[in-house]
């Protein structure tokens, strides 16, 4: 297993991009941070809750889900795309443990970019004079932000295994969010039930306590362990 | 030294048949060829053998499973296309990175590199190599941990003559040190210097695994071509001589089967009868596995206009 590690950190950190794709992330947040700072207190109005700030310019925005999952859906999106999947795949034949590592190596180059986009994030946001300490606990936004993580990746890995489609993976993500925020409205009024089958909507209400938070972690779990078994067996009976 | 037993290998798109129960050896301290057409299943074979493409039948190394082997780098080494890298890691740390996956030094990664002639581009990315270029990076991932077989699809294709009379001395020499060979190619001329063993399938069926000693002499036809103004008189001799099987009508004469150019001119000269020309011919390795395959190719080409 440790030759897989080994060869999975190589293969993600002798590309460019893996670099890029971080190097813009980290940049991205500590931008949004900047026009965060800068807008509160404009004309006099509101403080800047450092939780809350912090949370929105690391995970919740369209920019970091899209940077996230590129580098998520790299781990499978170009072993297809260049057909190097049969070299992996002769240098390791058995697939099981072939997914696990792409997976741990993915996520844990996921969580350092965003350990250090929430640090950089940070510096920001507490420099301005307008920062107050928010609502919720730091324990909790870290929390957030490790799940967002996860949430994203997972969706970007497992969407990438299924379609072996490289552009599909980097997008489908926030295709998600993107028509569960459309189709919402126009559903809640006929089947107001249905928008808790959705991962989006059920880790915002897992996230957001009260009785929902239980159904909405059950459901969430659920997705994320659907999507990745699907990944997992398609990749064991598939040609390479 | 690994036996490579493939059995019963099957692998069908549909209702279309890309490998029908193919079964052979790859055995070691010999370059085993692996002929046929094109679309006749020899790279989907090689994929099955590895695993890659899922079918039925297995292929067992050394009696063995790949996936139960710990290491499989040191086990099977595979070349199946010269594009199968990303274009923008550079050839040293592609091959670094799988030298990570057989815990194989550096200083090897710098030998196979020196071997294929790559040290100058070494550190360029592969997007901009030439066909050839990017056979050489192949080769060189195939052979980077010295695995006991090599598995090789169409590795000649793109390389200038040099470099396939390097690549032909190399497989043999690798073949000579106890390892195993299985190359395909499309070259026929190289295959019957480069290939002790030859396997040659069609629409996905084996139609031949014998040395290639004897498949030359099995699939090749050798005759006698006499040109010669008297047809009648000499007709009449070598048919009475020979036996009328022996004997077919050709441009200006005859041909002959199972004789020599001495037999003939004997022949010919108690006949009476003035010889215009008198040839052997022998039919070449490319003639024999036309002949061979002739009802098993899916592609053939039209007619030249």
């Amino acid at each position: 297993m440790s030759e897989l590690l080994s060869f999975e950190w190589r293969r993600a950190r002798s590309i460019r991009t893996t670099w890029i794709t971080s190097l813009f992330t980290v940049l991205g947040v500590a931008l949004l941070a900047v026009l965060f700072a800068g807008v509160s207190g404009v004309d006099g109005g509101e403080s800047l809750p450092l939780q809350e700030a912090l949370e929105s310019v690391v995970v919740t925005n369209p920019f970091t889900m899209v940077l996230i999952s590129s580098l998520a859906a790299m781990a499978f999106g170009h072993e297809y795309r260049y057909g190097t999947i049969r070299l992996t795949l002769t240098a390791f034949p058995r697939r099981g443990p072939v997914f696990f590592a792409k997976l741990v190596i993915t996520l844990l180059l996921v969580f350092l970019v965003l350990a250090v986009s929430a640090g950089v994030g940070y510096g920001v946001l507490a420099s301005s004079p307008m920062a107050v300490s928010g609502t919720q606990s730091w324990a909790a936004t870290a929390w957030h932000v490790a799940v967002f993580g996860l949430t994203f990746s997972t969706l970007a890995f497992s969407l990438t295994v299924i379609t072996r489609n490289h552009p599909l993976g980097i997008i489908g993500p926030l295709l998600i969010f993107l028509m569960e925020m459309l189709l919402l409205p126009l559903i809640a009024e006929r089947a107001e039930w249905l928008p808790k089958f959705f991962p989006l909507t059920a880790m915002t209400n897992w996230f957001g306590g009260g009785a929902d938070a239980l159904w909405g972690a059950g459901v969430w779990v659920a997705w994320m362990v659907a999507l990745m078994a699907q990944g997992f067996v398609l990749l064991l009976r598939r040609d390479a | 030294m690994v036996i490579v037993t493939a059995s019963n290998l099957h692998k069908a798109y549909g209702r279309t048949v890309a490998v029908d129960d193919l079964s052979f050896q790859v055995k070691p301290g010999q370059v085993t060829g692996f002929l046929g057409p094109n679309g006749s299943g020899k790279s989907t074979s090689m994929r099955l053998m590895l695993g890659l493409d899922r079918g039925r039948g297995v292929t067992l190394w050394d009696g063995k499973p790949l996936d139960l082997y710990p290491h499989a780098p040191s086990v099977v080494g595979a070349h199946l296309d010269a594009k199968f890298f990303h274009p923008n890691r550079s050839a040293r740390n592609h091959l670094r990175m799988l030298a990570a996956a057989s815990k194989t030094s550096r200083k090897r990664v710098d030998e196979v590199i020196a071997l294929m002639g790559l040290e100058s581009v070494a550190k360029k990315k592969p997007k901009g190599f030439s066909l050839g270029m990017g056979q050489r990076l192949g080769l060189a991932t195939a052979i980077l941990a010295e695995p006991a077989v090599l598995l090789l699809d169409e590795p000649a294709n793109g390389l200038d003559p040099q470099s396939i009379q390097w690549l032909r001395d190399y497989l043999k020499h690798y073949a000579a040190e106890g390892r195993s060979v299985l190359v395909s190619s499309h070259l026929l001329s190289e295959m019957e210097i480069m290939a002790d063993q030859v396997i040659v399938i069609a629409r996905g069926r084996l139609l031949a695994d014998e040395s290639m000693a004897e498949f030359k002499t099995r699939a090749t036809t050798t005759d006698v071509l006499v040109r010669t103004p008297d047809l009648d008189s000499l007709r009449t001799a070598l048919v009475a001589q020979l036996g009328a099987d022996a004997v077919s009508e050709a441009p200006g004469g005859f041909a002959i089967k199972g004789v020599s150019t001495d037999q003939v001119g004997d022949i010919a000269f108690r006949a009476n009868a003035a010889v215009q020309e008198l040839t052997l011919r022998t039919a070449s390795l490319e003639q024999a596995f036309l002949e061979l395959t002739r009802e098993g190719q899916d592609y053939a080409l039209g007619g030249v206009l």
